[in-house]
């Protein structure tokens, strides 16, 4: 459906972003889950890109969540990209989802060492 | 004026109902997760024709996306979702309702499950959610 992709790619051996388009639900929801535990295990650092998402439901939340477990099981790095849709910051401020992800609202902050990196969700606008 | 559908199902959508002018919304929605964007695209459209603001609009289309959804996921015997909106001065009502029976989710639920119900109750200024034999019903108020 056009209104559900994703697009992967890999700025860096071992790390890869992964950016969402359009709406993202239940109906794309268990592909999704299947993809980013793939993608987990193959690399040390994967971020979730959602600044080109219009839509996001309870179901890629958990999905958030199951990634950033996984990511922590297997000591690899889990982080999300930020935009600015209402509707998506909304879903990820309310549920409390915002709080327990590594958050950064810039490529290159996600995809920085995490050293050199505040992972704190507040690198950015609008209380996240 | 009622303007009755004549049952073609486009994108899920059946018996296709709405008035502007008294501020009701009513869709019929198959039990099917391909519904639930068709139904946020309508229902957001109708929301933005009202006076409320673009944070209220988000909220109560998020939630009740999720009310559809959870239905829809649960949905043993649902062969029908309805979804009425009504809009007073003072707020925003909407109830989604069903004909069947939700199935009873297998595993409790943990912080990754279950998110569905406590974004519904977080997004509006009321939730509800009533089932007996007939189905079940979710009753969203929002103050305007």
């Amino acid at each position: 459906m056009i209104e559900q992709s994703v697009e992967v790619t890999y700025p860096r051996p071992g790390a890869c972003v992964v950016t969402v388009y359009g709406d993202q639900d239940r109906g794309s929801a268990e592909q999704f889950e299947r993809q980013l535990a793939g993608l987990i295990a193959l690399n040390e650092l994967v971020v979730v890109d959602v600044s080109e998402a219009e839509f996001v439901d309870s179901s890629f939340l958990r999905n958030m969540l199951v990634a950033d477990r996984h990511a922590k099981e297997q000591t690899k790095r889990f982080r999300l990209q930020m935009g600015t849709a209402p509707v998506v910051r909304r879903a990820f401020e309310v549920s409390g989802v915002l709080d327990r992800l590594a958050v950064m609202n810039r490529r290159e902050d996600a995809l920085g060492d995490p050293a050199e990196v505040h992972e704190h969700p507040d690198s950015g606008s609008s209380g996240v | 004026m009622q303007v009755q559908g004549t049952g073609t199902r486009r994108f899920g959508i059946q018996n296709e109902r709405e008035f502007d002018a008294t501020g009701h919304f009513e869709r019929d929605v198959d039990p099917a997760v391909a519904a639930l964007a068709p139904l946020r695209r309508a229902f957001e459209a109708w929301l933005a024709r009202r006076d409320i603001s673009e944070r209220s609009r988000v909220a109560l289309v998020l939630a009740t996306h999720e009310a559809v959804a959870n239905a829809i996921q649960h949905s043993g015997t649902v062969s029908r979702i309805r979804v009425r909106a009504n809009a007073e001065a003072d707020g925003l009502t909407i109830e989604i309702s069903d004909n069947g029976e939700w199935r009873t989710p297998d595993d409790p639920p943990s912080q990754e499950r279950g998110r569905g119900i406590a974004l519904i109750r977080s997004l509006v200024s009321n939730a509800t959610i009533n089932t007996d034999a007939g189905g079940t019903t979710v009753l969203l108020y929002q103050l305007a």
